[in-house]
């Protein structure tokens, strides 16, 4: 071990009493600061969004007690959201689990440790096969690591995914398809420089407040910052845009397709940038065939703005007006989305079509202009997509379906040839549907809630009692009480970690309270089931040695027990696993920084290479020339995993496609389901925060005024909702936090008494497999 | 096992969405009319003036008594009281807005400690459920006031007793507006921090970065 947590916080509390002596300021940054009234702060991420905003955690006798914004964090540079500054007080819900359980006759029973280990190893060891992990973007990387290298490394199936395939999916595969390699080119510094934001479809003043801070409050230190806000709904965000731009669903295709016509037609196309670092292609899949721009030109004449009106309901003055940044060369623009795009039957195609806009006009890789996907969740990027916890994947960029790609892996983990399983694994709706259906015999869900966060959860979830379910949580949740058995978790600074956000910022953590009860580290849970699973004799929990899958040694080369707990607390398994998974990251490009420089920083954004010897360099925008170390010499802007090999990005000729189910006579209403300022995902945590409950306590509709009217509905009237699958009653909010447009309603997801997901639909992007639950048919009428 | 409570509680007044109605209502009252005059329940049902949240503010604690519901000593403090319009930070500022005109001082109701921002309702989230009524109870133990600060002499000027990021403007806790025992016997002086050093220790993310 290098630093231990311990040996910094004593060493913390020392330099802070010598401080006190020699009149000296106590210095956090490497890691702990103690104050004259016994708090000890230490850094980490905050535990929700995709933000990755830096936090202090005030400790005292063991608990956290406070917790404070991190003004040395670049990210938010010391504001925090409403949810941050609670972060602390989610650990201490009054239900947290504390014992594990096993259902008996029924009932969930407390149980110890070993019988509910060795309860899943037996269970696994029946039907290997079929047993899945269903994992979350809140996984820490070491702890997504550790799931795939027992899954893929050891067990030999690939059943492995996220609920990062229900968040951003589609903008990872739009990543792909346009030029070959995951994650943005940019990052938030270009929050700072740009002229002009648009926003697909985005209400981050509630999604994403921090960033949202960044961008507005420049126009209190006199910047201009010109907002365009394109959605079905206006929101908080839509009072501080210059430009509200409301559109039909699903017509975000045509509109992106229709800025490119006009840039083409009308002027405003960078001749030269298009030249030099586009080829253009058509297709409905991610291969597609070549095209000419000529061609290409062509095809686009059907995206007239009389025809985008037509699809979208957006008048061509004023797709004029948006086209007419794009085609102005000094304006810098930087176009920014998030589920609204992503959660899309055709997600992948509007991914694709918006980078089209930045391309064609040449407004990416500079500065200020760039195409940006936000996150929902804290380590979305760092382990679903890094780490690459999804069924088709591992480790580093690589894919299960190639062969050498999988002799990479078994060469890093040291497996024999042939161990990882050529067939991709099941995404997150199908492995839900194999569930239903019986094709899985079980699955062990970790830091995620599907009973409440599925799309059409009777269909895909009511047949989980059946199978052998095992949650790995902090609190009771719908999913728990599906479940087999449940393993109580370690939550946040309860354990060492590691996440990466939406930026490519890696940031690390250490352990700075101990769980509650007998909860443990979700990396223990699973290194405890492969070492079971190992001793009743499972071929595959052995590397090339024969010995132990997780034969973890420490920095002096010796093996250690690490599936024992008393052994696993006393080390820094996260150290040892994150740099086992280093080497994975320099495959692709992707080269993260070494663990022991992840705690002197305020994280740091891949690709992180060593310039000279000990000193590390971080890359705020890739693929250009001067910040990416990677980047051909003679080349500006260098895509240089460019799928035709050619360092080139793609511009796609990808068509409007009307979504799957469209309202009707029968059920005239749009419904989109979302998330609140206040509450994170399905709630688990923030209902459990008093203050954010008080100010959020429960699920409503909303519904535009005039349908109201029509339908003699107003505020606190309950209105019952009905699609094809489910129906729901809620109470009505009318001109409250947001208003939809008319012919459309929106409910929020937290809340688990009122399950929005039994309505939504489960038709998914055919690329990404991502579902849409922005978009599907409901009717309304008033209960009450 | 945990139970989610609605919120048709027992709280005699104002349940969530009479509250909302009434904001609602303040909104109609504001903007004269609009989209809300096409609501025929709320402007039947309820017949209350258009400021009747300015009521229930007097019949509320006053905001620096409920600074005791935040979570701990350093968590922005909730609304106490109802908004007129969703997101508006004007209408927060039109009461909140720091002043240095010391005659004015004691118009402005707690004062915003920290430089304005844009987004209010970022971290300042309004409290519609009633106290008694939780999701799930929570078992946090916030860190409290932070005591006293030094003097070297008994006629010394104390020290700052807890760090001054997002607490820049010192008149909003210990100005006229404020909580007695910390209101300043000297409101007039404007330069606080020439007398008023701060505890060194407590100022943790103001420290030199590496």
């Amino acid at each position: 071990m290098k630093v231990s947590r311990r040996e910094f916080v004593t060493r913390a509390a020392l330099a802070a009493a010598g401080a006190v002596l020699l009149g000296k300021k106590p210095s956090i940054a490497g890691e702990a600061a103690v104050g004259l009234d016994g708090l000890v702060w230490s850094k980490a991420p905050c535990r929700f969004c995709g933000t990755g905003c830096g936090v202090l955690v005030g400790v005292k006798d063991g608990r956290v007690v406070a917790v404070q914004g991190d003004l040395e964090n670049p990210v938010n540079k010391g504001l925090l959201c409403a949810k941050g500054y609670h972060a602390g007080v989610a650990l201490y819900g009054k239900d947290r689990l504390k014992k594990p359980q096993i259902r008996k006759n029924g009932v969930l029973t407390d149980v110890s440790w070993e019988e509910a280990i060795d309860r899943i190893a037996r269970e696994i060891m029946m039907q290997p096969e079929t047993f899945a992990v269903y994992g979350s973007g809140q996984w820490t990387i070491p702890e997504g690591f550790s799931v795939m290298k027992f899954m893929k490394g050891g067990l030999g199936n690939n059943h492995v995914d996220p609920n990062a395939r229900l968040c951003m999916a589609s903008a990872v595969v739009g990543m792909l398809t346009t030029y070959g390699v995951d994650e943005p080119s940019g990052c938030y510094d270009d929050f700072d420089l740009c002229d002009t934001v648009v926003l697909w479809g985005n209400n981050m003043a509630e999604m994403h407040p921090v960033l949202w801070s960044r961008i507005v409050d420049r126009r209190l230190k006199g910047e201009k910052v010109e907002i365009f806000d394109l959605g079905t709904r206006r929101t908080r965000t839509t009072q501080e845009a210059d430009h509200y731009i409301e559109f039909t669903p699903q017509g975000d295709l045509a509109i992106a397709n229709g800025l490119c016509h006009l840039l083409i037609e009308e002027g405003g196309v960078d001749d030269e940038w298009v030249r030099k670092h586009c080829n253009v292609r058509q297709g409905r899949d991610g291969v597609g065939t070549e095209m000419g721009w000529d061609e290409y030109r062509k095809w686009l004449h059907t995206y007239t703005p009389e025809y985008v009106e037509k699809i979208a309901g957006v008048s061509p003055k004023r797709l004029r007006l948006l086209a007419s940044r794009f085609a102005d060369t000094k304006r810098k623009v930087l176009s920014l989305w998030c589920m609204g795009m992503n959660q899309h039957t055709r997600g992948t195609w509007i991914n694709n079509l918006v980078y089209n806009v930045h391309f064609v006009s040449g407004k990416f890789g500079k500065p200020g202009s760039t195409a940006f996907s936000l996150t929902g969740q804290p380590s979305a990027c760092g382990t679903c997509r890094e780490v690459g916890t999804l069924g088709h994947a591992l480790p580093g960029g690589r894919v299960v379906a190639n062969e050498i790609h999988r002799r990479q892996c078994e060469d890093l983990w040291n497996l024999p040839k042939g161990r990882i399983n050529a067939k991709p694994g099941f995404h997150a709706v199908a492995m839900f549907e194999a569930l239903q259906q019986g094709n899985l015999s079980g699955v062990w869900v970790q830091v995620t809630n599907p009973a409440h966060t599925m799309p059409n959860l009777k269909e895909l979830t009511s047949r989980l009692r059946d199978r052998f379910v095992v949650v790995s949580d902090v609190y009771p949740t719908v999913t728990t009480d599906l479940a087999s058995v449940v393993l109580p978790s370690a939550m946040w600074v309860e354990k060492n970690g590691v996440y990466g956000n939406s930026e490519r910022r890696t940031q690390q953590w250490f352990k700075m309270i101990d769980p509650p009860g007998e909860a443990r580290d979700d990396v223990w849970q699973v290194l405890a089931v492969a070492r079971r699973l190992y001793e009743l004799g499972h071929r595959g929990m052995r590397n090339r040695q024969g010995k132990f899958l997780f034969d973890v040694k420490d920095e002096e080369g010796r093996s250690i027990e690490a599936w024992k707990w008393d052994v696993f607390k006393e080390h820094n398994i996260d150290r040892l696993l994150y740099e086992e998974y280093r080497p994975f990251t320099q495959m692709k490009h992707k080269d993260v920084a070494p663990y022991d420089e992840l705690v002197a920083a305020r994280g740091l954004r891949w690709p992180v290479v060593e310039v000279e010897k000990g000193r590390w360099a971080e890359t705020k925008r890739r693929f250009v020339a001067g910040e990416d170390p990677f980047v051909s010499p003679d080349r500006e802007v260098d895509f240089y995993w460019g799928k035709q090999k050619d360092h080139r990005a793609t511009i796609w000729a990808r068509p409007y496609e009307a979504p799957p189910e469209v309202p009707d006579k029968d059920y005239p209403f749009w419904l989109s389901t979302g998330r609140v300022l206040e509450h994170w995902h399905s709630g688990s945590m923030t209902r459990r925060v008093p203050q954010l409950h008080r100010a959020m306590p429960k699920a409503y509709v909303e519904l535009n005024p005039a349908d109201a009217a029509r339908l003699n509905i107003s505020t606190g009237n309950s209105v019952r909702l009905v699609s094809r699958r489910g129906e729901i009653v809620l109470p009505a909010w009318i001109n409250g936090r947001s208003v939809p447009a008319e012919g459309s309603v929106f409910v929020p997801f937290f809340a688990e008494e009122s399950l929005i997901n039994n309505l939504t639909l489960e038709a998914y992007c055919p690329m990404s497999k991502e579902p849409d639950y922005k978009k599907c048919a409901v009717k309304i009428e008033r209960v009450s | 096992m945990r139970k989610a409570r609605a919120l048709e509680n027992s709280r005699p007044r104002w349940s969530f969405f009479s509250r909302l109605a009434v904001i609602g209502f303040a909104v109609f009252g504001l903007v004269g009319g609009g989209l809300l005059s096409e609501d025929p329940e709320t402007s039947e049902a309820k017949p209350r003036p258009a400021f009747a949240f300015e009521e229930e503010l007097e019949s509320e604690p006053s905001s620096v008594e409920k600074l005791t519901d935040r979570a701990f000593w350093g968590a922005p403090p909730p609304m106490p009281h109802g908004f007129t319009r969703e997101w508006d930070t004007e209408s927060c500022l039109r009461c909140h807005a720091i002043t240095n005109d010391i005659s004015r001082r004691h118009q402005a109701l707690s004062p915003i400690p920290h430089a304005v921002l844009s987004q209010c309702q970022q971290c300042h989230v309004r409290q519609v459920d009633s106290e008694d009524d939780l999701f799930v109870l929570s078992e946090f133990i916030g860190v409290g006031f932070p005591g006293k600060g030094s003097r070297a002499t008994p006629v010394a000027p104390p020290t700052i007793p807890h760090q001054t990021f997002m607490r820049e403007n010192c008149n909003s806790c210990h100005g006229p507006a404020g909580e007695q025992r910390i209101v300043t016997p000297h409101p007039y002086r404007s330069q606080c921090r020439q007398c008023h050093v701060s505890d060194l220790d407590r100022e943790y993310s103001r420290s030199p970065l590496r």
